[in-house]
């Protein structure tokens, strides 16, 4: 179950992406400035850029663990072609 | 076009020089990887970091360079052709792994091959793509030419030109030679098992290091000089601020053209022949997708993050008028760091070379797999020739390659000076007719081959016409109307305004009206038309790829070879050493003696699919119908294929769901099952108490009636009681079967209620005074602690009356206390009233409390003779009180008697009171 949650969230993870994109998002962190005196809409699309590449790291991490650990379990119940895997 | 006079300082020795000695490491770097990659030694050219890196191949000089111009005329739209990449590679589970396991799987050799793969190994369809790949992309080779000649210019200050000097004084010719050598050398040394090029992803992926390295010196450079702080990189001086606001706000109206360059960076990734060569046919382990999925976004945010601070120092140091395309180079320049414009000019020269030598070897893998070599073997069936391939697949690689540099080079030459800066979103633009095929041909099992090569073909007429015609025209000297007015005057076939699509961005005009055309005639011709069996098969396994298994296509063939036949032209094509290791290979886990004269159809497939790493997928397949007899595919078995998967799935959740509905049935079952024996046994225990009950009062009334018969001389007194008696017991008998008929009548519903609007509290007094003789004659106080406020409710009065007397007489006929008292209780609450009757009696046992609203469960406690009644009393009540819509209880934990509380709802007329 946690497995399958963790697979929907590696296909949410570029909608995501894809929604901190919209143009609409964008004009609205246009034009002000944020710490030190950076220009918000730089700041924001390299910070939504950063939290991507974390989430992105993060999540393949797991997926791997957790893809090796059904082909363990794979060659465990003796179906090499992994054909009932569902 | 350079930066201005006198800026170049740097000698042309030295830039020659260093230019030659980077291109030589970079030859001995491919070497040695290459060697490395054959001694079965990889170590770190296997690695992920490795892999990444290659994939930078993206960067090319228009990004290097290009990215800076972009984002000192419009900002921030520079960071979508990053992004979109970014946002593939963060969602790598969706597409690239499917891709990337298919391509393994079939041995895929390029994107042409992809697609023609998995729409029946077409043929047709391969050229197409091909041509489409060639056509969209050489313009973007000659681009990186150009780079190359231009920042040598402005690096040297020297006046060579592509436009003014002879040919051989061009840089672009020099730098076009070496790389096509480099290509050549490294991208055709061998025919192999599959398109993979150990020395030329070294090679690149060190390209893709040094190109970032100098660009991120450029840029510290920048921060070091201009300073990050107040009036420094990001915060210029209060009267520049205003002016420079566009590269850090986001334009109105520019959505559009953000969501389209977005869009397609993001195809282009997967799309451009490249690219495709690169992340999905070199790729050696799959799992090395899951670090490019954040080391590559990492890559593209680090290569981006000093475009904006470069822009800025460029427009403040140099004077106005520069080329803001070459302040990567420039800038350096003009602050005195010569050398450091030397390491920037090396970054661009290397994102140059890399994006020529990987796109023009993928070109030329589609080039002569899907035009030229169909063409020759067609050629050597027709003379009936037989002799060696291997050596000619090679030439005709190498070949291909010089001809990719040649049309790169005559399009550099011939193109206007300004046309060649828009070609890299022009080059995505046409890449991204792929898409559709591509993606459909991953998840839609129904896409045809017709469908495909249609919308390809249509996408592209389209994508000619709006988007590669305007940019090839030169208004003042080639149809100068045909921009303006549209061809022939007609104006809604105007190339940059389509069906009367006035002022669109140009690029989102392309890619709308070329999507609705290939989108829709893909779409369309696909839902029209009927796949052959080839294409059934192979969109099941394309469809369908993490389920099968190699080989599961080896079922589906009918169709038979000599041994020799497939031994003789896996020779031709491989080579002897190849082809005798896939032999053994075959044979190796097998008891079939390799002598066999037939061909096992596995081995057929085998060799198919080696065959296919090499020439791809339709030549292959071409050449083993050369052999092969009797060739077809069984439908039955691609059907078998096609649904075994799908079947296993349905069936086994079939079944779950099966054996939980049998679950819930049984338990249901067994619990209708309890309930009739419970029901049987009561039935049983109410006529063995009906017959008890009905039996005591006619035994004394036997009894009586007998005495009187037999003795003619009872006393006058004795008989007067005696019929007393009898007539008693005759009222308790019918009372009883009043009482049964009653209860049935009510279970069987055929009993009419007289529901009307009543006074709870006047039908409680009428009780009361009912049993009243009945208490005063036991010596029973009834105390009524009530409000004689009334209280409405819709019930049936004479129905209602009967359960308070039931229970009031309750009280009084089993209180043995030596001060008995009742105690009743009417209150209303909330919605409720609720009417108690208690007594100071001796209660009611926990276990008799279940059994005493059963039919004739008087309490087992109960043997007290004075006590009289059918037992049917309660259960009477409660069913009454049932259908009035309330409830009646036996109170808990209560400290004196019995306390059963009736429970009615108000009236709605009555609520609010």
């Amino acid at each position: 179950m946690r497995n399958q949650k963790l697979r929907d969230a590696a296909l949410l993870l570029p909608l995501v992406g894809t929604f901190l994109l919209l143009p609409t998002i964008l004009r609205l962190m246009s034009g002000g400035r944020w710490f030190a005196d950076l220009p918000s809409l730089p700041a924001f699309l390299y910070m939504a850029w950063l939290a991507l590449i974390v989430g992105a790291g993060l999540l393949s991490r797991l997926l791997l663990k957790v893809e090796a650990g059904s082909e363990r379990k794979k060659a465990a119940t003796g179906d090499p072609d992994g054909k009932t895997q569902l | 076009m350079s930066a201005g006079a006198g800026s170049g300082i740097l000698s042309v020795g030295v830039v020659i020089s260093v230019s030659f000695l980077y291109v030589v490491l970079l030859f001995a770097l491919a070497f040695w990887s290459d060697q490395r990659a054959r001694g079965d030694r990889p170590g770190l050219l296997a690695s992920p970091v490795v892999y990444t890196l290659s994939i930078a191949v993206y960067c090319t000089s228009w990004t290097f360079y290009g990215a800076v111009g972009s984002a000192s005329r419009g900002g921030l739209e520079f960071l979508p052709i990053y992004l979109g990449p970014t946002l593939v590679f963060v969602g790598w589970w969706a597409v690239l792994r499917k891709l990337a396991r298919i391509s393994k799987v079939h041995r895929i050799t390029s994107i042409a091959d992809f697609i023609s793969s998995r729409y029946g190994k077409s043929g047709r369809l391969a050229v197409v793509v091909t041509l489409v790949a060639v056509i969209g992309t050489t313009p973007y080779i000659a681009l990186q030419l150009k780079a190359v000649a231009t920042t040598y210019v402005a690096v040297t200050g020297a006046t060579a030109g592509a436009a003014s000097g002879s040919i051989f004084a061009d840089t672009a010719l020099w730098v076009a030679m070496c790389m096509a050598l480099f290509a050549i050398v490294f991208g055709t040394r061998k025919v192999g098992a599959d398109e993979h090029h150990p020395g030329i992803v070294a090679a690149i992926a060190f390209e893709s290091l040094v190109k970032l390295i100098a660009v991120m010196s450029v840029g510290l450079l920048v921060v070091l000089v201009l300073g990050p702080g107040p009036d420094g990189v990001f915060s210029p001086g209060k009267e520049r601020a205003a002016e420079l606001s566009y590269l850090w706000t986001f334009r109105e109206g520019s959505g559009t053209r953000w969501l389209t360059v977005l869009f397609l960076s993001a195809s282009a990734i997967i799309c451009l022949p490249r690219q495709f060569q690169v992340a999905i046919v070199e790729i050696e382990n799959e799992r090395h997708l899951a670090t490019a999925a954040w080391l590559f976004p990492l890559y593209l945010f680090l290569i981006s993050l000093f475009v904006i601070p470069i822009a800025l120092a460029g427009m403040t140091l140099l004077p106005d008028g520069s080329n803001p395309d070459l302040f990567v180079l420039t800038v350096p320049i003009a602050t005195g760091n010569d050398w450091l414009a030397l390491f920037a000019f090396i970054g661009g020269f290397s994102s140059a070379t890399s994006m020529v030598i990987v796109a023009s070897i993928a070109l030329s893998i589609m080039l002569s797999n899907h035009v030229i070599m169909p063409v020759l073997f067609g050629l050597r069936r027709a003379r009936g020739s037989s002799g060696e391939l291997a050596t000619q697949i090679l030439w005709v690689r190498r070949i291909s390659i010089l001809v990719i540099f040649t049309l790169a080079l005559v399009y550099y030459r011939i193109s206007a000076p300004g046309a060649l800066a828009a070609i890299g979103l022009i080059s995505f633009a046409a890449v991204a007719q792929f898409l559709p095929a591509l993606i459909g041909g991953l998840y839609w099992r129904g896409a045809t081959e017709r469908g495909a090569l249609t919308g390809l073909i249509a996408g592209f007429a389209v994508w000619a016409y709006t988007l590669l015609l305007p940019a090839l025209i030169q208004p003042d000297v080639t149809a100068p109307l045909l921009l303006a007015d549209g061809p022939g005057g007609i104006s809604f076939l105007r190339p940059q305004a389509l069906f009367g699509a006035e002022n669109w961005d140009p690029l989102f005009h392309s890619l709308f009206w070329s999507y609705v055309a290939n989108i829709g005639l893909y779409v369309g011709i696909s839902l029209i038309t009927r796949p052959g069996p080839l294409e059934r098969l192979q969109s099941a396994l394309f469809t369908d790829a993490f389920r099968q298994q190699p080989g599961d296509d080896a079922l589906a063939w009918q169709r038979s070879a000599t041994a020799d036949d497939l031994r003789g032209l896996t020779e031709r094509v491989l080579g002897r050493d190849r082809s005798d290791r896939i032999f053994a290979d075959f044979f190796a886990g097998r008891r079939a003696p390799q002598e066999s004269l037939e061909a096992a159809p596995a081995l057929i497939a085998q060799v198919e699919r080696n065959l296919a790493g090499s020439v791809g997928a339709a030549s292959a397949r071409a050449l083993i119908s050369g052999v092969t007899k009797g060739e077809s595919i069984s439908l039955d078995e691609i059907i078998g294929i096609l649904d075994e998967t799908q079947q296993v799935i349905q069936y086994s959740h079939r079944l779950e769901t099966q054996s939980r509905e049998l679950e819930h049935t049984a338990n249901q079952l067994k619990k209708a099952n309890e309930q009739l024996r419970r029901l049987d046994k009561q039935k049983d225990d109410f006529l063995s108490r009906v017959s008890h009950e009905l039996r005591t009062p006619m035994t004394s009334i036997r009894a009586v009636s007998e005495l009187l018969l037999a003795y003619d001389d009872v006393p006058e007194e004795r008989r007067i009681r005696s019929i007393g008696i009898i007539a008693k017991e005759s009222q308790r008998l019918s009372r009883l079967l009043d009482d049964i008929l009653d209860l049935a009548g009510m279970a069987e519903g055929t009993v009419t209620f007289n529901i009307e609007e009543t006074d709870v509290i006047a039908i409680l007094d009428d009780a009361i005074l009912a049993v009243q003789g009945y208490s005063e004659q036991n010596g029973v106080r009834v105390i009524s602690a009530y409000d004689r406020a009334p209280m409405h409710a819709r019930i049936d009065r004479g129905r209602l009356t009967q359960v308070f007397v039931n229970l009031l007489s309750n009280a009084v006929k089993y209180n043995d206390s030596p001060d008995p008292e009742i105690e009743i209780r009417a209150i209303r609450r909330h919605r409720v009233i609720e009417v108690s009757v208690s007594d100071n009696g001796p209660g009611i046992s926990e276990q008799d409390r279940e059994l005493i609203f059963t039919r004739f469960s008087r309490s087992t406690s109960d043997t007290r003779s004075k006590v009289s009644g059918s037992g049917l009393g309660l259960v009477i009540s409660k069913e009454i009180i049932e259908i009035l819509g309330g409830t009646i209880d036996l109170e808990r934990n209560t400290s004196r008697g019995a306390v059963f509380t009736v429970r009615i709802p108000v009236s709605n007329g009555n609520a609010a009171g």
